[in-house]
C-alpha cells in the first residue's frame, strides 16, 4: 500500500523524477518485461516511496522512452489473465541503461568525495 | 491530428484501466477489502485525467489541434443556420466581386503597366519649349515630334538602347466585299524589337520591312483582330487584305494581350512607317520638319538613368535646332521667338503606361466608384456583423456556460473570430467567382470609340486576387471584431439567467450597425440621385439644339481609293443625292463630327477694332451652307455661307468664317465682330486675313456642360477628306437611314458609310460615362437599401423577443393591441432618424468631393436629399411592418405563462 506524502509541487516534481524516472524503469526491465503496473510497484518497493507518489505520472516517462526507442511495447496477458500493456528493453535500451548507470556511479563518488561521506575526518 | 504517435487516445484509456485492475487486483491480494481496493487504487494513480490530457498534448501542436477544433466549430455552427450564412457569404461576394472588378479595371486603366519586356526602362521624348510649326499656330510643346528628328536621332543615336516612333489612324480594311473602319498603329521597324514582342503566328515587323517608302505592303494583325475578323485561322499568312483601297499581306499576328501603346485606341493591325501614306492618303509627313504627328519611345541602355539620358541628349538636341535654323524654308521669326525655339529642351517622360487619352477622363470616375464600392463593402460588413452578432446572441446560453466551465475569453474570442474569417473566405470565393461577370457589365457602361476598342479585360490576375485577399482580411477584421469581442464577453451569470438583460449590450451594438447601415445607404441615396439628375438634365438639355429625326453618317473617301481633288465633287454630289429625297427635310455637311468630345482647334489672332489673341485653341469646323439650318441654330448677325465661298481649286482657300456668340462675348467685348479679320496661330507674323461675316447662337459640342467659343469655316474653301453629314428628316427615322445608305450607293457603290447613328444615339455614347456613374450609384443605393433594410428587420425581431414580456404586461394591463405594434415601428423610426442625422455631413462632405461630376445639381439639393430621406423611412417602415404585426398580435397570457 502506498502512503501519500505531502504532495510535492509539480514542477519540482517533474525536475526530479526526469532524470531518475528513466534510468529506474530502465533498471526495472533488466530483469524482463513488465506493465506499467508492476514497474510503478517495484519503483516504489526498491525507492521506498521516496521517488514515485502516484502511478499516473509514470507514464509520461514510459511514453517519452518508447519514443526515443528504448523500450518497446506489445499488449499481452499477465499472470492472473488480466490483459495489459508489457514494456521491455531493446538494445539500445540495454546500451543506455548501461551508460546511465555509470553516469550516476560517477557522480555518487564524485557527490561523495565532495561532501566528505566516506572520510572518517567527521568521525560519523 | 497532428502528432508522430501512432496510438490512439482509446489505447491509452484502455492501459490505464488495466493499469488500475491489476492494482486493485494486488491490493485485494494484499487482503485490502475488494470494494476498497478499487478506490485505493485509484487514489495510488493518482490524477487519471491530467495523466489522459498529458497523453494527448504528447507530440502535438497544441495551438493547430485548437485551430482545426475551432474551425469544424466554425462549420458546424455555419450550418445550423443556412439562411444566415447564405445571407453573409452572398453579402460580402457581391462586395468584394465589385471591389475585385473595379479594381482590376482601375488596375489596366491607371495603374498597370504596358505589357512589354522592361517597360520601367521605356521613356517618351517630349518636346518642352517652342515649336515653330508651318503657319498654324505654335502652342509648343508636347509628346509629338516631327519624324526627321527621330530618324536624326536613331541615326546617331548613343544614349539608347534603340528608339522607336509610332502614329495612329483610322483605316477601312475590307475582305472580299467587306469594309470596315478599324484602328491602325503605324510604326517605325524597330517597334517590335525594341518592345521584345513576339509573334503569335508568322512574323512581326522588322527594320527590314521599313526601308523605302510605300516598297512594303505588309501588316501584321492584332491577336484580338485576328480572332475576331479571321476566326484565328492559321491560313490568314500571306494572304493579301485591301487597307484603305491598297493590297497589303499578313506577315504575321502579334502576341496575345499585346495592344500597343494605347489601351484606350486598340489598333487591329499594324503598319511600317514607310507605308503611311496608305494610312494617311495625301500626306505622308516623313519629311516634315514644320509639322508633327510621331510620338517616340526609348529604351534606356542599361544602368543609365532617364536623367542621365536626358543630358546625354541635350548637347545633340541643341545643334539639331541649331542646323534646323540653318536649313532653308525656316520661316521668319523675331528674336524672341528664336530663342524661345533654342531654348527648347527634350525631356524624358516614364514611358511604362504608353498612351492613353481616356485615362486622365476616367480617372476621377474610377477613383468615385472605387470609393462607392468601398463604401457598399463597409455597408455589407456591417450587415455581416449585425448577423454575426445574432448568432453570438441566440447562442449565447451555451457560450456562457463555456465560460463557466473554463473555456477562456481568448478561446471564445478566437473561435468567433474564426467563424467570420471563414464566413469571409466564403465571401471572398464568391465575391472571385462573380468578379468576372461584374466586370464585364462595368465594361459594357464605358465609353467606347468609334473603331478602336478598349484593351480592358474583365480577367482576373495575381495582383487582383491579391487585392481580394487583403479586402477579404479587412473585412474579416471589420466584421467580426464586434461579434468576437461581445461574444468573450457574456458573463455566464447574467447570461444563464432567462432574463433579457444579458443580451441588451449585444442589442445595442446590433442598433449602432444599423444605424451605420442606414446612413451609408442613405449617401448612396443621394449619390445616385445627384448622378441620375445630372444625366438627366445633360441629356434633355442636350447640346442646345432640337435632336428628333436628326441623323448623321460620316464619309472618307480618302480611306476609299479617290484622289484629293476628286472628294470635293464627290462631296457635293451626295449632298445633292440627299436634298433629293422627300424625306429629307434639310441636309449640311461638317468636316468634323460633333458631339465626339474633340476635333479640330488652333488658337486665334483676331483684328477687330483692336488686336486680340486667344490664350487657348479655339474649336473650329468647316462646315456647308445648309448646316446651321439643318441644325436648327439661328445666324443672329450677318449671314450664313452661300455658293461665293467656295473655292474650285485643290488646296485651301479660306477666305470667310462664322463664330458664336460665346467667341465674340469672351474675346472681342464689345467691338463689333462683323468684318473683323482672323487668323491662326498667337505669333507676330499671324496676319489676319479671314474676314467673320457672321455670327451664330452658342451651342454645345466639345462637352455639353457649358458651350466654347466656336469658330465656322466654309467647307468648300477648303479640302474635304472626310466629312460628315447631318440630315433633318421630316418625320420618324425608321426608314430614313436605309434611304440615306441607298442615296449614297447609287452616287458611289464604292464609299463606305461610316458610323450611321441619329443624334440622340450620339448623344448617348458621349454621355457614357455619366451613364455609368448613374447605372453604378442606382445599383449600389438599391443593394445598399436592401441590406440596411434586412440589418433593421433583424434588429426588430430580436428586439421584440427580448420586450416580449413587457409588451404582454402592457397588453394584458389593457394598452390596445396597435400601441405594442407603435412600439417597434417607433424604435425603428428612431433608428432610421439617427442614421439620417449622421449621413447628412457625411453626405455633404462627399458631395464637395463629386461636384465637378455634377450638372444642373447641387450637391445637396433639397429636393433629391429629401426624397432619398423619404424613401428610407419609407423603407424602415417596411422593415417594421412585419414585427409590429407580431408584437400586436402577441397574446399575453402566453407570454407571461412562458416565464
Amino acid at each position: 500500500m502506498s502512503t501519500q506524502h505531502e504532495p510535492r509541487a509539480d514542477t519540482d516534481r517533474i525536475a526530479l523524477l526526469q532524470g531518475t524516472l528513466d534510468v529506474l524503469i530502465l533498471r526495472t526491465l533488466i530483469f524482463g518485461s513488465q506493465h506499467g503496473q508492476g514497474i510503478a510497484r517495484e519503483i516504489q518497493r526498491t525507492s521506498g516511496e521516496v521517488l514515485l507518489v502516484d502511478h499516473g505520472s509514470l507514464y509520461p516517462a514510459l511514453q517519452r522512452l518508447e519514443a526515443k526507442r528504448w523500450i518497446r511495447a506489445a499488449w499481452g496477458l499477465s499472470d492472473n489473465n488480466r490483459r495489459a500493456r508489457f514494456y521491455e528493453l531493446t538494445e539500445e535500451g540495454r546500451e543506455q541503461l548501461g551508460r546511465e548507470t555509470d553516469r550516476w556511479r560517477r557522480l555518487v563518488e564524485a557527490m561523495g568525495r565532495v561532501l566528505g561521506l566516506h572520510s572518517t575526518e567527521t568521525g560519523r | 491530428m497532428i502528432r508522430r504517435t501512432t496510438r490512439t487516445d482509446e489505447d491509452f484509456a484502455a492501459e490505464i484501466e488495466a493499469h488500475l485492475a491489476l492494482e486493485a487486483d494486488q491490493l485485494v491480494g494484499e487482503g485490502i477489502d475488494p470494494a476498497e481496493a478499487e478506490a485505493a487504487a485509484r487514489r495510488a494513480f493518482g490524477n487519471r485525467m491530467r495523466s489522459e490530457e498529458r497523453f494527448y498534448y504528447l507530440n502535438r501542436r497544441v495551438w493547430l489541434d485548437n485551430l482545426a477544433r475551432s474551425a469544424r466549430y466554425a462549420l458546424r455552427q455555419m450550418r445550423l443556420s443556412p439562411v444566415s450564412t447564405a445571407t453573409i457569404v452572398l453579402s460580402l461576394g457581391i462586395g468584394i466581386g465589385l471591389a475585385t472588378a473595379i479594381f482590376s479595371l482601375a488596375d489596366q486603366a491607371l495603374v498597370r503597366a504596358l505589357p512589354v519586356r522592361a517597360p520601367a526602362e521605356l521613356v517618351q521624348l517630349e518636346w518642352r519649349g517652342q515649336f515653330i510649326g508651318s503657319g498654324m499656330g505654335s502652342v509648343g510643346y508636347g509628346s509629338l515630334v516631327p519624324f526627321p528628328l527621330f530618324r536624326e536621332l536613331r541615326a546617331e543615336n548613343e544614349v539608347f538602347q534603340d528608339l522607336f516612333a509610332r502614329t495612329t489612324a483610322e483605316v477601312h480594311v475590307a475582305i472580299g466585299d467587306d469594309t470596315e473602319p478599324v484602328q491602325a498603329e503605324i510604326v517605325t521597324g524597330s517597334f517590335f524589337a525594341t518592345l521584345g514582342i513576339r509573334p503569335a503566328l508568322g512574323r512581326l515587323l522588322t527594320e527590314d520591312d521599313d526601308l523605302q517608302p510605300d516598297a512594303h505592303p505588309m501588316v501584321v494583325l492584332s491577336h484580338d483582330y485576328w480572332q475576331r475578323r479571321f476566326g484565328g485561322r492559321d491560313d490568314i499568312l500571306g494572304r493579301s487584305i485591301r487597307v484603305n483601297d491598297h493590297a497589303m499581306t499578313v506577315i504575321g499576328v502579334a502576341e496575345p494581350g499585346f495592344f500597343g501603346m494605347d489601351w484606350s485606341l486598340a489598333p487591329a493591325i499594324w503598319l511600317p512607317m514607310m507605308m503611311k501614306t496608305v494610312a494617311t492618303p495625301g500626306w505622308s509627313g516623313l519629311d516634315e520638319r514644320r509639322a508633327r504627328f510621331a510620338h517616340v519611345y526609348a529604351r534606356l541602355a542599361p544602368g543609365t538613368s532617364s536623367a542621365q539620358a536626358a543630358v546625354a541628349l541635350e548637347p545633340w538636341f541643341k545643334s539639331y535646332l541649331r542646323a534646323d535654323t540653318e536649313r532653308e524654308g525656316w520661316p521668319p521669326l523675331t528674336e524672341h521667338q528664336l530663342a524661345a525655339y533654342l531654348a527648347s529642351d527634350l525631356a524624358l517622360m516614364p514611358g511604362d503606361h504608353g498612351q492613353s487619352r481616356l485615362a486622365p477622363q476616367l480617372e476621377r470616375p474610377m477613383l468615385i466608384l472605387l470609393a462607392a464600392t468601398g463604401l457598399i463593402l463597409l455597408l455589407a460588413c456591417l450587415n455581416v456583423a449585425n448577423l454575426s452578432l445574432a448568432r453570438v446572441l441566440m447562442a449565447r446560453r451555451a457560450t456562457a456556460l463555456r465560460t463557466a466551465l473554463g473555456a477562456s475569453r481568448w478561446r471564445i474570442a478566437c473561435e468567433q473570430a474564426m467563424e467570420s474569417g471563414l464566413l469571409a473566405a466564403c465571401g471572398c470565393l464568391a465575391g472571385a467567382l462573380l468578379a468576372p461577370a461584374l466586370g464585364r457589365g462595368i465594361l459594357s457602361l464605358l465609353p467606347q470609340t468609334t473603331a478602336g476598342g478598349l484593351a480592358l479585360r474583365p480577367e482576373l490576375d495575381l495582383r487582383v486576387l491579391a487585392f481580394a485577399v487583403a479586402v477579404t482580411a479587412l473585412t474579416t477584421i471589420l466584421a467580426g471584431t464586434a461579434p468576437a469581442l461581445y461574444a468573450a464577453s457574456i458573463r455566464p451569470l447574467s447570461a444563464l439567467k432567462l432574463q433579457a438583460a444579458g443580451a441588451l449590450g449585444g442589442l445595442g451594438i446590433r442598433k449602432l450597425l444599423v444605424v451605420g447601415q442606414f446612413a451609408l445607404a442613405l449617401v448612396l441615396l443621394i449619390g445616385a440621385g445627384l448622378f441620375a439628375r445630372t444625366l438627366g438634365t445633360l441629356r434633355s438639355d442636350g447640346p442646345g439644339y432640337a435632336t428628333t429625326n436628326l441623323l448623321m453618317f460620316r464619309l472618307a473617301p480618302r480611306n476609299d481609293g479617290y484622289e484629293t481633288e476628286a472628294t470635293k465633287p464627290l462631296m457635293q454630289r451626295v449632298l445633292d443625292e440627299l436634298e433629293a429625297l422627300p424625306e429629307v427635310a434639310q441636309a449640311g455637311i461638317g468636316a468634323w463630327p460633333m458631339l465626339e468630345g474633340g476635333g479640330w482647334n488652333n488658337p486665334l489672332t483676331i483684328e477687330a477694332t483692336g488686336r486680340v489673341v486667344t490664350d487657348r485653341s479655339i474649336p473650329m469646323n468647316a462646315v456647308s451652307a445648309g448646316f446651321f439650318q439643318t441644325l436648327g441654330i439661328p445666324i443672329v448677325r450677318g449671314r450664313d455661307f452661300g455658293a461665293r465661298d467656295a473655292w474650285d481649286e485643290p488646296g485651301w482657300n479660306l477666305r470667310s468664317a462664322i463664330v458664336n456668340e460665346e467667341l465674340v462675348e469672351r474675346y472681342l467685348g464689345g467691338m463689333e465682330p462683323i468684318g473683323a479679320r482672323l487668323d491662326f496661330g498667337t505669333g507676330p507674323d499671324a496676319d489676319p486675313s479671314i474676314e467673320i461675316v457672321g455670327v451664330v447662337r452658342s451651342f454645345r459640342d466639345y462637352t455639353l456642360r457649358k458651350p466654347e467659343p466656336q469658330v465656322f469655316f466654309s467647307l468648300w474653301e477648303r479640302s474635304v477628306p472626310q466629312a460628315t453629314f447631318y440630315i433633318r428628316g421630316r418625320s420618324a427615322t425608321e426608314t430614313l437611314a436605309r434611304s440615306l445608305r441607298d442615296a449614297v450607293q447609287r452616287v458611289d457603290p464604292a464609299l463606305t458609310v461610316l458610323s450611321l447613328r441619329s443624334v440622340d444615339d450620339q448623344l448617348d455614347r458621349m454621355l457614357a460615362g455619366e451613364r455609368m456613374l448613374a447605372a453604378l450609384a442606382t445599383i449600389f443605393a438599391a443593394l445598399a437599401t436592401v441590406l440596411a433594410m434586412i440589418g433593421l428587420y433583424g434588429v426588430l425581431s430580436f428586439s421584440a423577443e427580448l420586450r416580449a414580456r413587457e409588451i404582454g404586461l402592457r397588453l394584458a394591463l389593457g394598452a390596445p393591441r396597435w400601441s405594442a405594434g407603435g412600439l417597434m415601428v417607433r424604435e425603428a423610426g428612431r433608428l432610421t432618424a439617427a442614421g439620417l442625422l449622421i449621413a447628412l455631413p457625411v453626405s455633404w462632405v462627399l458631395g464637395r468631393l463629386v461636384e465637378s461630376q455634377l450638372y444642373g445639381v447641387g450637391s445637396m439639393d433639397a429636393m433629391i436629399v429629401a426624397g432619398a430621406a423619404a424613401a428610407l423611412a419609407a423603407v424602415g417602415l417596411l422593415a417594421a411592418a412585419l414585427p409590429a404585426r407580431r408584437v400586436a398580435a402577441l397574446d399575453p397570457l402566453e407570454v407571461l405563462r412562458g416565464e
